[in-house]
């Protein structure tokens, strides 16, 4: 995850004083770095580098939790027809997204779509190709979220609003006694988000560029990094893990805009142009306010 | 460089390459192999509990199955950890299920006599969380009971295990620091010290730390890991100590104190000046040995010598790198730094990869697969202890105690 994450927790009709509140505030953030600890491509001791160096066709046995996670982004990449897919990790190398090119030419024929095989007997996770690299970028920080939002139900925490790096976003109850936790997810067109325990995902190209400017979302059906005219994409979801994926996904494919949309989130997307009209908004939830057409 | 830009210096390199990193070569360990697998139960799945778990997940040839906790939303919590394993309420269930060769005590430290006995008694190996005890008693015969345990028995201070501990161990005891001069360490985070909960009988029986009768305070709780690396590099022990302490900052009635300061104090007149506190978090955790030529300060995943300048040069130097920070330069040593840097992969060699426990679990399984020694025995743990008990004496006391190792 490798961002900054803030909370701020409500003590109102909770069993909670002030200190008892801060404890619960620290026990979340031992989670959310337990986690990054855990999902970091980037530590070898963690369990996604130990997943991404085991030899392809040698399981790797990981937890419940863990395994839920991979279940759920299996899920998420077929639903979404692959444009949400964790193996994207392996172009994230091969665009230069990873410090160096080192991961050589891919083969246009592999197959990211079926990159690793999960067995619900062992909880275990094999690849079935040794350039196959997981990244949990797209979803870690929703996945987190979702965590924290299960810890505030059992701390009996009723108003709570905790984000991300930004841009993924859990308003959990409500921010007073009756207005929801608002959110400006663009100033140009200007658009907010009224969330009440419900999550946010916001995906942008423009987050990081490698050195040929591209974005750092990858398109796993072209092996390339996405490229269309959506610049920004802020869905809302109960699930904040999949608030993260679907963002990512229409980052991907702006097509699945409706298809997502039945399955109970509200979407807007931007595209380069600061027209109103060029934006596109799905909201069946009735989250956004400052609507824009479409 | 002053001591407060040294201290800044070494925060804002985030366990960089301040002055010289001593890194040892990490191929020397997971070296051990087992005829079959060891099957580990966790006793208390409590935070550290849960740390623990997802270090033995890590290890070859080590399967967790079983746990056991007398809280069934931690059990939950740790199942979850700890694919195929199976949760216990009771020490005694677990240990007569037949399912583990060797159990890990993380329960809180004022329960680890009982806990630790039955263990013992099971004959299967144990891994003891450090403090030993909350009281010398326990202390006492948590030792004498260990002596007699069939299994491989560790004890679990960290620093004894720690690859880069280790290595500077070896400098230490070499010219590169020479004359002892003194010991300081310290222990800062920004934490109230509370494990919420919803309800108030749990509550109690979770907040451990904070009740005088039950905790070390700070002095034993935190105290008693850093001490022992001094004990362990001077292969002494202190013999008074000088405490004080008081609630800084978090005024909810505590009676253990959030912040304490203390002076260990040999027979030569060398001492540890020890501070601890909950209401900072500057400089996090860290010791030091200042030498006539040299100060090694140890910060558990790193570790760096700060060189005096009249200090000879030494055969190794010529290969390591050399930083300009401040006023300083500063040398960073990597053990095996050529090939590492054949490799592109110097930086990454600086830091250890795991958590301090995880080498020390991984030293105990060693010593189980090589029927040998853990790298820290109860009887040193035991010494440890004590120094802990009497350090929180003399915090509560805000006086001088003499350290008692009578019994040990």
């Amino acid at each position: 995850m490798g961002c900054r994450f803030e909370l701020i927790l409500d003590s109102a009709d909770s069993p909670h004083d002030r200190f008892s509140i801060e404890a619960v505030a620290d026990e979340l953030v031992e989670l959310i770095q337990d986690w990054h600890d855990r999902l970091s491509i980037f530590s070898p001791a963690s369990i996604a580098s130990r997943i991404n160096t085991a030899p392809a066709g040698v399981p790797v046995r990981v937890d419940r939790d863990l395994f839920e996670l991979l279940r759920l982004c299996e899920l998420i990449c077929e639903e979404t027809d692959g444009a949400f897919n964790i193996s994207a990790g392996t172009l994230m190398h091969l665009h230069g997204f990873r410090g160096t090119q080192d991961q050589g030419v891919l083969s246009s024929d592999i197959d990211l779509r079926h990159a690793f095989t999960l067995d619900n007997d062992t909880l275990s996770i094999t690849r079935n190709n040794d350039l196959v690299s997981l990244d949990f970028g797209a979803i870690a920080k929703g996945f987190v979220l979702d965590l924290i939002a299960e810890e505030l139900r059992s701390y009996e925490i009723r108003h709570a609003f905790v984000h991300g790096g930004s841009s993924s976003v859990l308003g959990f109850g409500l921010q007073d006694e009756t207005n929801p936790w608002r959110v400006r997810v663009s100033d140009q067109p200007c658009l907010n988000v009224r969330l009440r325990s419900t999550s946010l995902g916001v995906s942008e190209h423009s987050g990081r560029l490698n050195a040929q400017h591209d974005g750092h979302i990858m398109d796993p059906s072209t092996l390339q990094p996405a490229r269309n005219s959506i610049v920004r994409v802020a869905c809302t979801h109960p699930s904040a893990a999949i608030a993260d994926a679907y963002s990512t996904a229409l980052s991907v494919r702006p097509e699945l805009i409706d298809r997502l949309h039945e399955h109970g989130c509200s979407i807007a997307m931007f595209t380069s142009s600061s027209e109103p009209d060029s934006a596109y908004l799905r909201d069946r939830l009735g989250v956004f306010t400052n609507p824009i057409s479409n | 460089m002053t001591d407060v830009d040294r201290r800044t210096f070494l925060t804002h390199a985030a366990g960089g390459v301040a002055a010289m990193a001593l890194v040892p070569n990490l191929s020397a360990f997971g070296s051990y192999s087992l005829n079959a697998t060891l099957r580990v139960g966790v006793i208390g799945v409590g935070r550290q509990g849960r740390e623990i778990l997802g270090e033995l997940t890590k290890l070859t040839d080590v399967e967790v199955t079983a746990m056991c906790d007398t809280d069934e939303r931690r059990l939950s919590a740790g199942l979850r950890r700890a694919s195929g394993a199976e949760g216990y309420n009771t020490v005694d269930e677990m240990l007569s299920s037949g399912k583990v060769d060797a159990a890990v005590v993380a329960t809180s430290t004022h329960t680890h006599r009982e806990v630790a006995l039955k263990c013992f008694n099971a004959g299967v190996h144990v891994y003891l969380e450090c403090p030993l005890a909350h009281t010398l008693e326990d202390c006492i015969a948590i030792s004498e009971a260990a002596r007699g345990a069939k299994g491989v028995i560790a004890a679990g201070l960290q620093g004894r295990a720690n690859p880069v501990y280790q290595l500077a161990r070896g400098f230490y005891k070499t010219d590169s620091v020479r004359d002892p001069v003194s010991m300081r360490a310290q222990q800062h985070r920004k934490t109230n010290w509370i494990t919420p909960s919803n309800d108030s009988a749990r509550y109690q029986d979770l907040n451990w730390k904070l009740d005088p009768n039950r905790s070390n305070g700070l002095a034993g709780e935190w105290g008693t890991q850093q001490f022992d690396v001094f004990h362990w590099y001077s292969d002494k022990y202190p013999v008074k100590v000088f405490g004080t302490g008081s609630v800084r900052h978090w005024r909810d009635d505590r009676k253990v104190p959030d912040t304490i300061a203390c002076t260990l104090m040999f027979d030569d007149e060398q001492t540890i000046h020890y501070d601890a506190s909950l209401a900072n978090s500057y400089g996090g955790t860290y010791e030091v040995l200042y030498g006539s030529n040299a100060a090694i300060k140890l910060g558990w995943s790193h570790g760096w010598m700060f060189k005096e300048a009249d200090a000879p040069t030494q055969g190794w130097e010529v290969y390591a790198n050399r930083q300009q920070f401040h006023n300083d330069e500063g040398i960073t040593l990597i053990a095996g730094a050529t090939k590492l840097a054949e490799q592109g992969k110097l930086k990454e060699g600086i830091g250890l990869p795991h958590p301090g426990v995880y080498y020390a679990l991984e030293d105990w399984v060693n010593a189980i697969a090589t029927s040998g020694s853990p790298a820290c025995s109860i009887s040193e743990a035991a010494r440890a202890t004590a120094v802990g008990i009497a350090a929180n004496e003399a915090v509560m006391k805000r006086g001088i105690v003499d350290i008692n190792f009578s019994g040990l």
